[in-house]
């Protein structure tokens, strides 16, 4: 799999002890982030359930993120959840907007630990 | 005691999706250079950024008439305003969605209820063909905002105030 690069946004891949490891860098303010990150997901998706392999997304160098990559980003979480696929989210609670953003999702954190948070200050 | 802040910003800008990144990024910038506070000046540009898009999005940009929107930015120690005015049609879609989720919103005890309400709706699909409309519920919870909404004369306008807390002066 491929690094995505989409305007401002860079979402890095590493792959390494059955961890996909997706590192968000710069903006993602597109007007449809869907059209560039959905057929990614597709595929990150497609490869943890290959590997097999759980998926780690870390947001600490993200610098911004509109509502409409908010929502891509919950699609991704319920898809993830319906191939049972674990999911973990890595944020910089040092950032108050990321603490605020990410706290939110954890309404979609089940006793199934499909979906985790994790947190980093820097 | 320090020099008073008073600030006011306010420009005119052409309904191109370009121009909000540009222009979020700005207010960004500017407040950085006003308020010590990072997350204040964050929080204030995803307020700006959102009702941005939202003007994009939803402003109606068919009549020759009305070729901008208008951001204005204004604020002193204590609150931020930041209001967008756009051109819309009455009894137009657009207008009767906005203000149905506005008052949607007002229905909740808490910013974070509204926001989590909708993020659950967009989860189990439940949002149909009106779009996400996340913007609004995102800028009440993480802008800790107030929002006003009006629609007068073809011109809907948003207004969000701010409180800065105790954000220094830089």
């Amino acid at each position: 799999m491929e690094n995505l690069v989409a305007g401002d946004l860079t979402i890095n891949i590493t792959n390494t002890a059955g961890i996909l490891g997706l590192d968000w860098r710069g903006k993602s303010a597109d007007r449809q982030p869907q059209i560039a990150l959905s057929p990614f997901f597709e595929q990150v998706a497609t490869a943890a359930a290959a590997q097999p392999a759980s998926i780690e997304m870390h947001f600490e160098n993200l610098e911004h993120f509109n509502s409409s990559t908010i929502t891509v980003l919950i699609q991704f979480i319920q898809k993830l959840r319906q191939k049972n696929i674990k999911l973990r989210i890595v944020f910089n609670s040092g950032f108050k907007w990321q603490r605020l953003s990410f706290d939110a999702l954890r309404i979609f954190e089940k006793p199934d630990g499909l979906l985790t948070f994790g947190t980093v200050q820097n | 005691m320090g020099r008073p802040i008073n600030f006011q910003v306010a420009v005119p800008v052409g309904p191109k999706w370009k121009n909000v990144e540009l222009l979020r990024s700005s207010i960004l910038n500017c407040l950085a250079a006003i308020f010590h506070d990072s997350d204040v000046t964050h929080q204030v540009s995803i307020v700006a950024g959102e009702l941005l898009e939202n003007a994009v999005k939803y402003g109606d940009w068919t009549s020759k008439e009305h070729t901008h929107f208008d951001l204005r930015v204004w604020g002193d120690a204590h609150s931020v305003h930041v209001e967008v005015s756009n051109p819309a049609k009455p009894d137009s879609k657009a207008v009767d969605e906005l203000f149905h989720m506005v008052k949607w919103l007002e229905g909740f005890p808490s910013a974070q209820d509204a926001y989590q309400a909708r993020l659950r709706q967009l989860a189990d699909g439940e949002t149909g063909d009106t779009g996400s409309q996340l913007g609004l519920a995102r800028i009440l919870y993480e802008g800790d905002c107030v929002l006003d909404a009006n629609f007068t004369d073809g011109i809907v306008r948003i207004r969000a105030t701010v409180a800065t807390g105790q954000a220094v002066a830089a």
